[in-house]
């Protein structure tokens, strides 16, 4: 017995001595699907192991029907031959939250063969604003109406120091009081758009409409409509929310509602419209939801507020952006006509809805207005919606001053005194012109030789005539302002001409050429014309560096060298 | 003691489900991606801290095309059994995967059997490859491809699986089988059976040319001189590969090579390389990987 025994102490004590090998790939851990894992060996070390011949397919097990397998489940404990009991899966007695699995779509109960495109909060479409305004069956304006634009400009609506309170607003916005080399973008944008709501909200003694508007955060969004064969619906939390008593007044009237069932909405063949949209199968037909429920006193959506998320997953480019802003405008304003007018579609509303939307990153804001026109958004012609928005030219709160030819970015100091100087030189030469020959009769120094009197004549007059010019000479190069425009990169220098009038000299920035050899007066040529700009009073440095092309790249290669003039 | 040792080991031969290793019997925990043939038949399993399985194949498990980049692990030229089978592979810049698609003619599920045009999104550097990628968007999809000499961002592309009796006049960056290009063209992309995915010409700069068309197959000769015959039916793209200056530029200095991945070889002078000297060998014989019905069946 004792040998017995110690032969089989030694079986199992080398079954379970720490350098046993594991068949892991019988039993799975963690649920992880056991073909799936790998067999170690922790006797030896890596060096010492062998190649592995691929695993083994395990035998397929074949199901006879009608044929029942003898398992071993009655006896309780494996016995060899017999076959494997299969239990059904345990499900549990009761409903716990915590441990509920899905059944598979297709189970579902609101399963659907269509499909339904859903634009959600985080949905980035390829073509941007087009494709938004196909979805919607917009026409996009850009630039806000002027009545709209003036109305900021009318001094009643104005704060008392505005500028200073604006500007107090953002510098707590950008206060930094963090310990990160950068302030965060959700906070600073946050803030600014609160501190400058704020800012709105006490124009409310002179303007009581100001207090029939309430901000709301965070509600769900759903709108669902037809588009040729397709459903889609909006739906999710777009952020911010002014919502009001009263709708907002249309802002176009009904001949220019009219004139837009002309209008052609843009395609962008081959891509479908249906891109980047999240297709789901199981969904609720006819889902309309403003975001409250029951009587709420402030029913309107009024405006919305856009911020961009410091999501890594769902950066959104500008055009993007304004595609979800234009979006999100279109499902509350539809959302809010459908529990008006009902949803069966309306070719033409009678009364229009419209919703404005401010979007920002915290240092450029964008403003569209929209109003819905029809909710019969399954063709493609008719009456469509619009929008007007600040797509092209985003305000951003700067302080550089706009004009047609650009930008500024250089001022002269030295203008005024150069006009100064010209005047008096142009005076006095003007002054002794005149004034000479009456000297000259006046106290009679005529001499009796009129050579003489010629000589003398012209020696004064040379003077006369020569300080102009000269003066002329050294200032005609001076610029006294130098405009950019950024879009065409063209510079506009305006410099005095001989009689004291601005004229304007427009070059592109290829046009720039620096002399070899550095002149006096003109520090490059921008054609044939020689300028002259003070470096330093450049307010941003970048400006003069892009202006000269000392931004462009530097090439020490051969060719480069021999042609000095590519700067 | 005996006692505590059977029962131990009993133990271990039920088939209980398997419990955390208790800190008792010691285990080495071994480098992972180790295999070894089995001589035991049961053992009871164990669950540790760290996944059982090495997951280097992460890319070769996902089913679902996605255009987003996948994080890769660098192998270092390793293989599974953890030593060096590729010498010269090793460190350089995290690279992300963007999964290439190389069957050019797929069809959206329920658009068979036309030929569909595809914008270029974009053109971009891959870490991975020397050619770039372009980005593909056509009806629902997007996805990336080995981009084209001139492709540039905006162009509209096609892809066509039909032959028509007159060869196209194909742009370049479009799709077409062999038989309906016309000889003589530049392709690149090449599939060796017809909708298997590309193999072949997909590096930087590189092009074949169709030589000629033999009744339902097609000639083409690879970069490397080599000449092919394939199906008519296998799909290519017209043009050179992208990045044509590829082999022209000049690393430089070591770093940039370490950064790339390349690892100092060995500076042992050996005799018998072989590698040294221009080599001047026949061609060899055209590879055929069109499957003719044999002549003599037994």
């Amino acid at each position: 017995m004792l040998p017995e025994a110690t032969r089989y102490l030694k079986a199992t004590v080398s079954l379970f001595s720490p350098n046993v090998f594991l068949n892991a790939s019988k039993l799975s851990a963690h649920g992880a699907p056991s073909s799936l894992q790998t067999r170690r060996n922790l006797r030896v070390s890596h060096c010492f192991a062998a190649r592995v011949p691929p695993q083994k397919k395990p035998r397929e097990k074949v199901e006879i029907p009608g044929l029942e397998m003898v398992t071993y489940g009655d006896r309780m404990h494996y016995v060899p031959g017999l076959a494997k009991p299969v239990y059904p899966p345990w499900e549990m007695s009761f409903k716990d939250p915590r441990y509920y699995r899905s059944p598979p779509a297709q189970e579902m109960a609101l399963y659907k063969d269509k499909p339904c495109y859903v634009f959600n909060q985080r949905t980035s479409i390829l073509e941007g604003v087009r494709q938004a305004a196909w979805l919607t069956k917009t026409h996009v304006r850009p630039g806000l109406l002027p009545h709209l634009v003036s109305l900021a400009a009318k001094p009643e609506n104005q704060l008392p120091d505005q500028d200073e309170r604006v500007q107090n607003a953002i510098k707590h916005s950008r206060f930094w009081d963090t310990m990160e080399p950068r302030l965060r973008k959700e906070k600073y944008s946050n803030t600014l758009l609160l501190n400058l709501l704020h800012l709105c909200a006490t124009l409310q003694p002179t303007h009581p409409a100001v207090g029939r508007r309430i901000l709301a955060e965070n509600y769900s969004l759903a709108a669902t409509w037809k588009r040729g064969e397709d459903l889609f619906q909006i739906r999710g939390r777009n952020g911010l929310l002014h919502c009001s008593m009263d709708p907002l007044p249309r802002i176009c009237g009904e001949q220019e509602v009219l004139e837009t069932s002309d209008q052609v909405l843009e395609s962008f063949y081959p891509v479908s419209p249906t891109i980047d949209l999240q297709q789901v199968s199981v969904y609720k037909e006819e889902m309309n939801c403003t975001g409250f429920r029951g009587e709420y006193p402030y029913p309107h959506a009024h405006t919305l507020y856009f911020l961009e998320t410091s999501d890594p997953n769902c950066q959104l480019r500008p055009e993007q952006f304004r595609a979800k802003m234009i979006m999100f405008t279109f499902g509350n304003a539809l959302a809010r006509a459908h529990k008006l007018y009902g949803t069966q579609p309306q070719s033409l509303l009678e009364r229009p809805i419209t919703v404005q939307a401010v979007g920002t990153n915290g240092r450029i804001f964008q403003f569209l207005v929209f109003q819905l026109n029809t909710t019969d958004l399954s063709g493609d012609d008719g009456i469509k919606n619009q929008v007007h928005s600040t797509c092209q030219g985003s305000q951003s709160l700067s302080t550089t001053s706009y004009t047609e030819d650009g930008s500024l970015v250089y001022t002269g100091s030295l203008g005024t005194a150069i006009r100064g100087v010209k005047i008096f030189s142009y005076s006095t030469s003007g002054a002794s012109l005149i004034l000479m020959p009456q000297i000259l009769l006046k106290t009679g120094l005529g001499m009796g030789n009129i050579a003489l009197e010629v000589i003398s004549c012209g020696i004064i007059g040379f003077f006369t005539f020569l300080t102009p010019i000269i003066l002329h000479f050294i200032t005609k190069g001076y610029v006294i302002r130098l405009y950019h425009d950024p879009d065409r990169d063209t510079y506009t220098a305006i410099t005095y001409s001989v009689f004291l009038t601005e004229k304007r000299c427009v070059f592109h920035q290829s046009q720039v050429r620096i002399p070899a050899v550095s002149k006096m007066f003109a520090n490059f040529y921008a054609g044939h014309m020689g300028l002259f700009v003070n470096p330093d009073l450049f307010p941003i440095p970048q400006d003069y560096n892009h202006l000269m092309g000392y931004d462009k790249p530097f090439s020490f290669t051969k060719e480069d060298m021999d042609k000095p003039d590519k700067t | 003691m005996a006692l505590s040792c059977l029962t131990r080991a009993l133990r271990s031969l039920t088939l209980s489900q398997p419990a955390l290793l208790s800190s008792q019997t010691p285990v080495v925990q071994l480098k992972l991606g180790t295999l070894v043939p089995s001589t035991v038949s049961q053992c009871r399993g164990f669950l540790t801290t760290a996944s059982l399985k090495h997951n280097r194949a992460y890319l070769k498990q996902l089913d679902k095309y996605t255009i987003r980049p996948i994080g890769i692990k660098k192998s270092g030229g390793r293989d599974h059994t953890g030593k060096i089978r590729t010498r010269g592979i090793g460190g350089g810049h995290k690279q992300k995967h963007r999964w290439v698609d190389f069957q050019r003619l797929r069809y959206e599920p329920n658009k068979e059997g036309q030929p569909f045009e595809e914008k270029v999104v974009e053109v971009r550097y891959d870490p991975c490859r020397s050619a770039d990628i372009a980005l593909l968007a056509g009806g629902n999809r997007k996805r990336w491809i080995v981009a084209t000499e001139k492709m540039q961002a905006g162009d509209i592309i096609k892809t066509s699986g039909v032959i028509g009796r007159m060869a196209v006049s194909a742009n370049e960056g479009d799709a077409y089988p062999l038989g309906a290009l016309p000889v003589g063209t530049l392709v690149n992309n090449l599939e060796i059976q017809p909708g298997r995915g590309s193999k072949y010409i997909r590096a930087a700069g590189t092009s074949g040319v169709l030589l000629r068309k033999v009744n339902g197959t097609a000639i083409v000769q690879l970069p490397s001189k080599q000449q092919v015959q394939v199906l008519e039916t296998c799909i290519v793209t017209v043009g050179r590969v992208s990045n044509i200056d590829h082999n022209k530029r000049i690393i430089g200095k070591a770093g940039r090579n370490r950064w790339l991945g390349i690892r100092p070889s060995s500076g042992l002078w050996k005799r018998k390389g072989g590698w040294a000297g221009r080599k001047i060998k026949p061609l060899p014989p055209m590879k055929s990987y069109v499957n003719l019905p044999s002549i003599s069946a037994n």
